[in-house]
């Protein structure tokens, strides 16, 4: 491998500092600034002592340290990363930012902002615990026993599978990834997964499908069940914080070449439910279907003057504390801006707020529910607003949204059902909804642009002798099954408090909004709390205006799929592309009762058909081989025994070979699950690998980050088909892909002659979609000579296995070229801050209706307890999936929350960052609570839960611990809760001895530190070693759980 | 010769060249103090000396750069300041408490900035929580050098190792600095901190190579090795000096996130932190020391 | 039994100079020492050591200059004792250095406005003075030497002597020493106030202190001076009692030495009290917390047993007790105890100012191991410490043999033949 270029002569230098001497000196006589001949060349010299000042030893990438994606300028200094920053270009990370096409050499000298964990991204990247090589395991699963051995055998061996463990006394046949990649035809694939969707919806019988396809019933997981799906699917592939541009490439790979729906994320541990709600609450309803929606509206920081923050933790979490608090502390300072905050825990936000309402946890939805009392009690919402019932009624208010306030549901069985259509009253067709106004029932069409229909916000009727009920009547109704006494009763807030926020709420017209993510939805009721705070935002009418509810400025379509005129739409070019069908082993996107399992309440393991991935039932389903068995997993970048609560409970699934015949990894390191693998295949980190970012939440302009190799890898360089490429998740499936002669990759991977042998083949294109924009004429620049140049100089410490410019110019067509180096010198592509507003609005638009009522909640039932679920925001206790109320189990309830350097399970490498910022976590305790118990600071306590309730944490093998900690007494926290904070209680991760080629390798005790409370998470009664979880959105209940604390 | 053998070999010359060493400083101490010190540590120290000399002010930012957010403003005064003579440059910080959420994110670039191993910090952030539930706040106050006017750490420096630099900055010559301590235990404000020589990764299986890839102190170039400058000194925040010579702004002011720290030239009254400094918020640490602390708070 | 000890001293010398030698290639990395807590045990043992140096000194003044005949006998040991606790001090300061090569810049720079600056010189000139004093009152001895010494002895007192040889006849030597005496006392007026500044001055580099308000305290000062007075009174009361052999009226010495430290002790407790009186009750925390510390918190053991116990009741008890204060072996143990006392007299004025963050929550604010506010010496620290006390016992134990220090001739009388065969009795004495 080469390291900093031996050959970079000292001509070299001076022809770069002529260069770049030569253009800084153009761009600053086109400055107003005088005598600046000499104080370049003055500077040529000072420039000299500082190393990262000079443009040729930066190169813009995306951080990765949280899932944010921030764009950062990583200065390189001898081949050796050296420094990071913020981007001064991109709008995440610079307020106004840079305009995009000045050169990189006149804004080396700009940095940007970056939070502490971007700061300490190199601990990340230079961990002395980084793999390098492959590992077998050299004894049974969890020993921590691992040999080396060469990737061409490894990737040989979980191809072929046989008797892989023989030297370590195991007889066992493992299957190998050819014995489960059995469908192999992209005709029958395609065909077989429209037939199974006639299945679905009974168009078809289960006797045809066999008759249809009796040649190939050997490739289904079971002929009697064909809707499960092929038996590619049971090789499954579970991914944590994977990020734009890898989930196409893996997904490529697992859906497309290997064939198998079962590419699992983990966004059930994060804030899945917020975002599901979200969408459905702003879906369009297009052709008879609800569709598109937006996932993260969030308040205009920049401009709101009031925000009810619920249960996030602004400033340290949030998806961007270098996004949002800028605006917030610079609105605190100069007046403009008034926050309250609900939260159990009196976090950093809170501690600046107006307010701090330290609620109990779990009754967020309540309190938003006594606000919408308090609010429509004294008609203190936007009537205006919320009387428009399509396009044309809002655009005639100004207004680029409306709701549907006024929409008419029927009450069917003393049950709202769906809203009711037009053409069942004869008033219309069954597209169009209807609403009451002016005494009459009128049908509206949502998406009309002409006629402007408006509709009575409180209607309880009948017509036509069907019971009808508008759906913020449904709200209305419910908000008042309670007064605002009993309100503060569950929320354990006082009613003046509730009745201030919300009159400060609704005193700053549509300036104000609520803000919330995971807290509120970490509950088993969090799709309700979803809900109801987000019909307050609905009430005060404010999305889309400046100061309210804005949608995020989105990015640039990378995959050239969405957009037409793309010129790689990279997802089709894919020639013998499988199609992956079936159900996938977590059950999500499918409706349990169109199943060919279904036999009645309840099903055997819950189904979600609202939600993504269903993180926490991979591994309880696997364990039942409920739907089906799962042959080969491959782990990358999540960690379900460390992130899952109460993911230990599967560790013995993971243990077992029987379950999980081959258990795969792909990590950095040797992680708290990687360590129960048979393999390890070393990852990059994303210093040093591609990746097109991750839209970010709370910026208003369009922001497409590139992440592009910024150091040589860590990991060894192999040959792969006469490729030399860094071991990496890419070139494992290069190679795997290349063996089991899978489609979408090799030389005609693309397309004939147009190959996917290389991880920049792939990741190029996406780069090159962003650079040509989304419509003609908007596309970059191309790079001329001077950024060329720069572009060759700042990677000429790039091992040629990453940067090799004659195989990065393959990858395009001849006229992307440029446009690429133009984007990749400033590390993606950033619209200017100055464009987020349109006059009084955002200039990107949620646009739509606005759903206080979703019918297809109402219509579904929950697969375990068979209970229809609500359509709207409902207070609902704590509850396991038979509906049943979690009791009083104990003295506390456990919350968790997040540090800002920290993150799940990654951060413990950043000795500059957590470990010294906070070498260990905390049970936090409010003061009087800490008296009770009789412990003070310092002090040891074991946690215990009823699902828990020795407080023990298995670790495999024997080893167990307990769930101990070490108590911080405080004041600003609610008593009666318990808060500890994620990302400590490491037993792997480089904190643990590891054994390789025989030779033991210490680990580091400080990753080690502090309490890891996952393990005494509360489990749901009926399904085995599964969480707590909400039903509709499927996130994993975080906060829910009673323990008792015990001094040690 | 083997592959082994050499190591063998280069083991067996380490050791030598250690004992070698080892008898050489006992013949020092012998000796007598200053003979050794004559041949090993001879260069004359010129890294502060070298920031007495007004610098050549580097090229302005671009004038398409956005001009009027605070932190490209107060970049703009800093190529203004560097026109002047160092002598009529006052460097100044003001930190806006208000404005800080405590994230500690200008310590870990500080950190990252100067490659302070452990046991060196320049800028921590303490937090301190006041008054009862509910009625509580965090208050958090992050703590740089404060580059008084009147620093008592200086004035006890047995070696004129360190001192008040004439645009403001309190400096240390590494190379001069013989690591007595003393200022250490003379700083009110517990700003200066001892570089022991320690690297995060001792103790795992490898050194990192960024730990001991240079930092650009003092518009030096500092690469880390065992007894050599500046390890065994005492290090204390300067002001990021060898970004502001360059036109930069220090780290901690870059890198908030919530935009609490303000720097300038408190000489340029046009200069943003003249302005913040007519403010009632306004407020020094141990102001009663009488140490007229460059670092202003606003609270 | 001499071999004994000189073994264990070689010993313990050897090892700690191969700990110093580990100290000098590793640095400060091998102390406990943290950025906070930023001096420890070799400070401890400077400070110390300079007391001890000045107190052995300004014993020393009050025979030559304020003419205590009692205490004639024990002159020389003050000041041979003198001159190495300076030296073992200095040896503490150096190797307490992060980059002890550069240690000659404290000589070329003179920053003027740095107490420790003045201290080094002030160091260095005591030491010529000191040894010049040593010198004159022992030049007749060594002249004596030179002449007729035998052995090794006599090529040592040659160079030693620096060529002075006594005068044949007796008016000679009269006049030689009328002038050695009118010069020590010149040079003993002139140590007095250079004595004095040399450990005031020490104590000043704590009491200037401002970040520090447990030192930043114009009493401080003045009880470096007293306990430094008490730990001189109490090391030449422990020598004389233990190896000056059997002398006419040694008891009558050491009893005007216990004295002399009832005395010392009782100003130390004075001041003591007052500080911490005056301290605690204005309570300022700043100031209060580091006394809490010594009174009843971590160096609560050190204060009430070290600084307490041996330092002042033990050798009070001892020095007056009936059975006790007439028993030369005795008092000389209750001036050991002193000693060491003021050891901890020393711990306690140095090491609890930095128990106490400068700012409220910095300790939490950024945390390793190095900074913290909690010292424990490492094992290099005090091996080196061990080995370079040792060090200069051995170097002292060796001078003492080498020199006439005991029953040399005073000024006053004239009896250098009977010495050198007491000398030569005594070397037999001790190689027995």
């Amino acid at each position: 491998m080469k390291e900093a270029n031996p050959n970079y002569t000292r001509r070299d230098f001076l022809r770069l500092s002529t260069f770049v001497g030569g253009t800084g000196l153009l761009a600053a006589q086109a400055g107003v600034f005088g005598e600046i001949g000499t104080a370049n060349a003055g500077v040529a010299q000072q420039a000299g002592n500082y190393a990262l000042a000079k443009p040729e030893n930066i190169i813009y990438t995306t951080c990765l340290q949280c899932t944010t994606a921030c764009s950062i300028k990583a200065k390189i200094v001898n081949g050796v990363l050296a420094k990071i920053d913020g981007n001064p270009y991109s709008a995440s990370n610079m307020v106004p930012n840079i305009p995009y096409d000045l050169p990189p050499v006149d804004v080396a000298r700009v940095d940007g902002k970056i939070c502490l964990k971007g700061q300490a991204g190199l601990q990340h990247v230079y961990d002395p615990y980084r793999l390098r090589k492959v590992l077998k395991r050299a004894g049974t699963r969890g020993s921590g026993k691992w040999r080396t051995i060469p990737f061409e055998q490894a990737v040989a061996e979980i191809i072929n599978g046989g008797q892989l463990f023989k030297d370590i006394g195991e007889n066992r046949q493992v299957p190998g990834l050819k014995d489960i990649v059995k469908l192999r035809h992209p005709q029958v694939a395609k065909a077989m997964a429209e037939d199974i969707n006639k299945i679905r919806k009974k168009e078809l019988t289960i006797t045809e499908f066999q008759a249809k396809y009796k040649d190939h019933l050997d490739v289904l997981i079971d002929p009697e069940h064909p809707d499960l799906g092929p038996k590619n699917n049971q090789f499954l592939f579970q991914c944590g914080r994977i990020h734009n541009g890898r989930i196409e490439f893996s997904k490529r790979f697992v859906n497309g070449a290997i064939g198998s729906i079962n590419w699992v994320e983990k966004t059930t541990l994060c804030g899945q439910t917020s975002n599901k709600a979200w969408v459905r609450s702003t879906m369009a309803y297009e052709e008879g279907k609800w569709k598109g929606g937006v996932k993260s509206p969030r308040p205009d920081w920049a401009n709101t003057e009031f925000v009810l923050v619920v249960g996030s933790i602004v400033f340290e979490a949030n998806y961007g504390p270098v996004q949002e608090s800028e605006p917030i502390t610079e609105g605190l300072i100069n007046g403009r801006l008034k926050v309250a905050v609900a939260d159990p825990r009196l976090t950093k936000v809170a501690s600046k707020a107006w307010k701090w309402l330290p609620i109990k946890p779990g009754t967020d939805g309540t309190l938003g529910l006594a606000m919408i009392r308090w609010i429509l009690e004294k008609d203190r919402y936007d009537r205006r607003y919320l009387q428009n019932a399509n396009a044309a009624a809002a655009k005639a208010d100004g207004e680029t949204t409306w709701s549907d306030a006024g929409y008419l549901v029927k009450i069917v069985e003393g049950r709202p059902q769906k809203y009711l259509r037009a053409d069942e009253v004869g008033l219309g067709t069954k597209e169009q909804f209807v609403v009451y106004w002016g005494g009459k029932f009128l049908a509206v069409d949502p998406n009309d642009t002409v006629q402007p229909v408006e509709g009575d916000l409180f209607v309880d009727t009948v017509y036509q002798e069907i019971q009808l009920k508008s759906a913020l009547q449904l709200l209305r109704e419910e908000a008042y099954r309670r007064t605002l006494d009993e309100y503060a009763e569950i929320t354990g807030l006082k009613v003046e408090d509730i009745a201030a926020v919300a009159r400060e709420f609704t005193s700053h017209g549509k300036k104000a909004a609520v803000e919330f993510y995971r807290g509120p939805i970490k509950h088993t009721n969090g799709w309700y709390n979803a809900q109801a705070l987000i019909a307050l935002n609905f009430l005060i009418g404010n999305p889309d205006w400046q100061g309210g509810l804005m949608k995020p400025g989105s990015d640039w379509d990378y995959t050239g799929e969405k957009k037409d005129g793309k010129p790689y739409p990279v997802g089709k070019m894919h020639p013998g592309k499988l199609t992956a069908f079936g159900v996938p082993i977590t059950r999500e996107g499918v409706k349990y009762e169109e199943s060919t399992l279904f036999a009645g309440y309840p099903a055997k393991r819950p189904w979600y058909p609202f939600s993504g991935n269903v993180a926490q039932e991979t591994w309880p389903s696997i364990a039942e081989g409920y739907p089906y068995p799962i042959q080969a997993v491959l782990l990358h970048s999540h960690s379900p025994m460390y992130s899952i609560p109460g993911g230990m409970h599967q560790l013995g699934t993971l243990l077992e070979p029987e379950k999980v015949p081959l258990l795969i990894a792909c990590d950095i390191v040797i992680g708290e699950t990687s360590m129960y693998a048979d393999y390890i295949f070393p990852d990059v980190t994303y210093l040093e690998r591609w990746g097109t970012g991750q839209k970010p939440h709370h910026i208003r302009v369009k922001t497409s980050t590139v992440r592009q190799p910024v150091i040589a890898p860590l990991t060894d360089t192999v040959e792969v088909a006469g490729e030399k490429l860094p071991l990496s998740l890419e070139t494992l499936m290069i190679a795997i892909a290349e063996k089991l002669g899978l489609s979408g990759f090799g030389a005609d991977g693309f397309a004939p002659g147009m190959p996917l042998k290389r991880p920049e083949d792939f990741y190029l294109k996406l780069v090159a979609n962003i650079a040509c924009g989304d419509k003609p004429g908007d596309v970059v620049p191309d790079a001329g000579g001077g950024e060329l140049e720069l572009f060759r100089q700042s990677r000429r410490h790039l091992s040629p296995a990453v940067f090799d410019e004659e195989k990065w110019r393959q990858a395009l067509r001849p006229q992307d070229w440029r446009k690429v180096v133009y984007v990749l010198n400033r590390g993606g592509r950033f619209e200017s801050t100055n464009r987020g507003y349109d006059g009084d609005h955002a200039r990107y638009l949620l646009g739509g209706m606005n759903r206080f009522y979703l019918e297809e909640i109402a219509t579904s039932r929950h697969p375990i307890s068979g209970q229809y679920f609500s359509g709207y925001a409902v207070w609902q206790e704590i509850q396991d999936s038979m509906g049943k109320t979690i009791p009083v189990e104990g003295d506390f309830k456990l919350i968790t929350h997040k540090e800002v350097f920290g993150t799940q399970s990654r951060t413990a490498t950043n000795y500059w960052a957590q470990l010294s910022v906070q070498p260990e976590n905390y049970v936090e305790l409010n003061r009087s609570d800490a008296r009770r118990l009789g412990v003070k600071d310092g002090d040891r306590v074991r946690i215990k839960s009823r699902s828990n309730p020795e407080g023990v944490h298995e670790l495999g093998n024997g080893r167990q611990r307990y769930v101990e900690g070490t108590v911080k007494v405080m004041e600003g926290l609610r008593p009666g809760v318990v808060s500890v904070s994620t990302c400590y209680g490491h037993w792997a991760y480089g904190s643990n001895d590891v054994e390789v080629d025989g030779v033991i390798i210490r680990g580091d005790a400080r990753r080690g530190t502090g309490i890891h409370v996952n393990p005494v998470f509360r489990l749901d009664d009926n399904l085995r070693g599964t969480p707590l979880s909400e039903p509709i959105g499927g996130s994993v209940s975080f906060y829910d759980t009673w323990v008792t604390l015990e001094k040690v | 010769m083997s592959e082994a053998n050499r190591q063998d070999e280069a083991e067996k010359l380490s050791r030598r060249e250690a004992a070698v060493k080892l008898i050489k400083i006992s013949l020092g101490l012998a000796a007598g103090a200053g003979v050794l010190g004559e041949f090993t540590g001879t260069e004359k120290a010129e890294a502060g000396a070298m920031l007495e000399v007004p610098a050549a002010a580097p090229p302005p930012l671009p004038e398409r750069i956005p001009q009027d957010e605070a932190i490209f403003r107060m970049q703009q005064e800093l190529h203004r300041a560097l026109q002047k003579p160092v002598a009529e440059r006052n460097w100044t910080m003001v930190i806006d408490n208000r404005k800080c959420v405590g994230c500690s994110t200008c310590t870990v670039a500080c950190k990252a900035e100067n490659k302070l191993p452990p046991g060196v910090v320049y800028r921590p952030v303490m937090e301190e929580e006041y008054g009862k539930f509910p009625n509580v706040a965090r208050r958090f106050l992050p703590r740089p050098c404060m580059h008084c006017t009147h620093p008592p750490c200086t004035k006890v420096c047995p070696v004129s190792a360190t001192w008040r630099s004439k645009d403001g900055v309190v400096v240390i010559d590494y190379e001069k600095c013989i690591g007595c301590r003393y200022c250490i235990s003379a700083c009110p404000y517990g700003a200066r901190t001892f570089d022991w020589g320690e690297y995060y990764t001792d103790g795992t299986p490898q050194r990192e190579k960024y730990e001991t890839e240079p930092s650009f102190e003092y518009v030096k170039e500092w690469p880390r090795a065992k007894g050599r400058s500046p390890v065994n000194n005492t290090r204390k925040c300067h002001f990021c000096l060898h970004r502001l010579v360059n036109g930069m702004l220090p780290m901690c002011v870059t890198s908030c996130i919530g935009r609490a720290t303000y720097f300038g030239d408190r000489n340029d009254p046009e200069s943003l932190v003249s302005e913040l400094i007519g403010n009632s918020r306004l407020m020094r640490l141990k102001e009663e020391l009488g140490t007229a602390p460059s670092v202003y708070y606003l609270v | 039994m001499k071999r004994l000890y000189y073994l264990c001293l070689l010993t313990l010398t050897l090892l700690g100079f191969w700990a110093l030698g580990v100290r000098l290639l590793e640095g400060l990395k091998v102390t406990g020492l943290t950025s906070y807590f930023s001096w420890g045990a070799w400070v401890v043992l400077y400070i110390f050591f300079i007391g001890l140096s000045a107190g052995s000194f300004l014993l020393s003044t009050m025979i030559y200059v304020f003419n205590m005949h009692s205490l004639e006998k024990v002159g020389r040991i003050a000041l041979l004792s003198a001159l190495f606790a300076l030296i073992g001090g200095l040896l503490f300061v150096f190797i307490d250095l992060g980059h002890p090569e550069r240690f000659w810049r404290s000589l070329v720079y003179w920053n003027t406005a740095s107490v420790l600056v003045w201290e080094i010189r002030f160091y260095l000139l005591y030491i010529l003075l000191v040894l010049a004093e040593l010198w004159l009152v022992m030049r007749e001895d060594l002249g004596e030497l030179a002449k007729h010494g035998t052995g090794w002895r006599r090529p040592l007192a040659r160079v030693l002597s620096l060529g002075y040889r006594p005068a044949v006849t007796s008016e000679g030597r009269n006049r030689q020493q009328a002038a050695a005496a009118r010069w020590v006392k010149i040079l003993g007026i002139l140590g007095v106030p250079m004595a004095v500044g040399v450990h005031g001055g020490t104590g000043s580099l704590f009491a200037v202190t401002i970040a520090k308000p447990f030192w930043n305290n114009s009493i401080v000062p003045v009880v470096f001076i007293v306990s430094a007075l008490v730990s001189g009174a109490a090391l030449v009361t422990f020598l004389y009692a233990f190896f000056a052999g059997e002398e006419e009226d040694k008891l009558g010495v050491l009893k005007s030495l216990a004295q002399l430290l009832i005395l010392f002790i009782g100003i130390d407790l004075l001041l003591v009290a007052a500080e911490y009186l005056v301290g605690l009750y204005s309570g300022i925390p700043d100031d209060v917390e580091p006394m809490h510390q010594v009174i009843a918190g971590q160096y609560g053991l050190i204060f009430w047993l070290g600084q307490i116990g041996l330092a002042a009741v033990v050798p009070l008890l001892l020095c007056s007790l009936p059975r006790t204060r007439n028993s030369s072996r005795w008092l000389g143990l209750a001036g050991l105890s002193a000693i060491i006392g003021i050891v901890a007299v020393r711990v306690n004025l140095i090491l609890p100012a930095y128990t106490v963050p400068q700012l409220s929550g910095l300790e939490k604010a950024y945390v390793d191991s190095r900074l913290t506010y909690n010292y424990l010496p490492s094992g290099n620290e005090l091996l080196t410490s061990i080995g370079l006390i040792a060090f200069l016992v051995l170097l002292f134990s060796l001078t003492w043999e080498a020199l006439p220090l005991v029953k040399g001739n005073s000024m006053r009388q004239d009896n250098f033949e009977g010495r050198i065969q007491h000398e030569g009795s005594q070397s037999q004495l001790h190689q027995a």
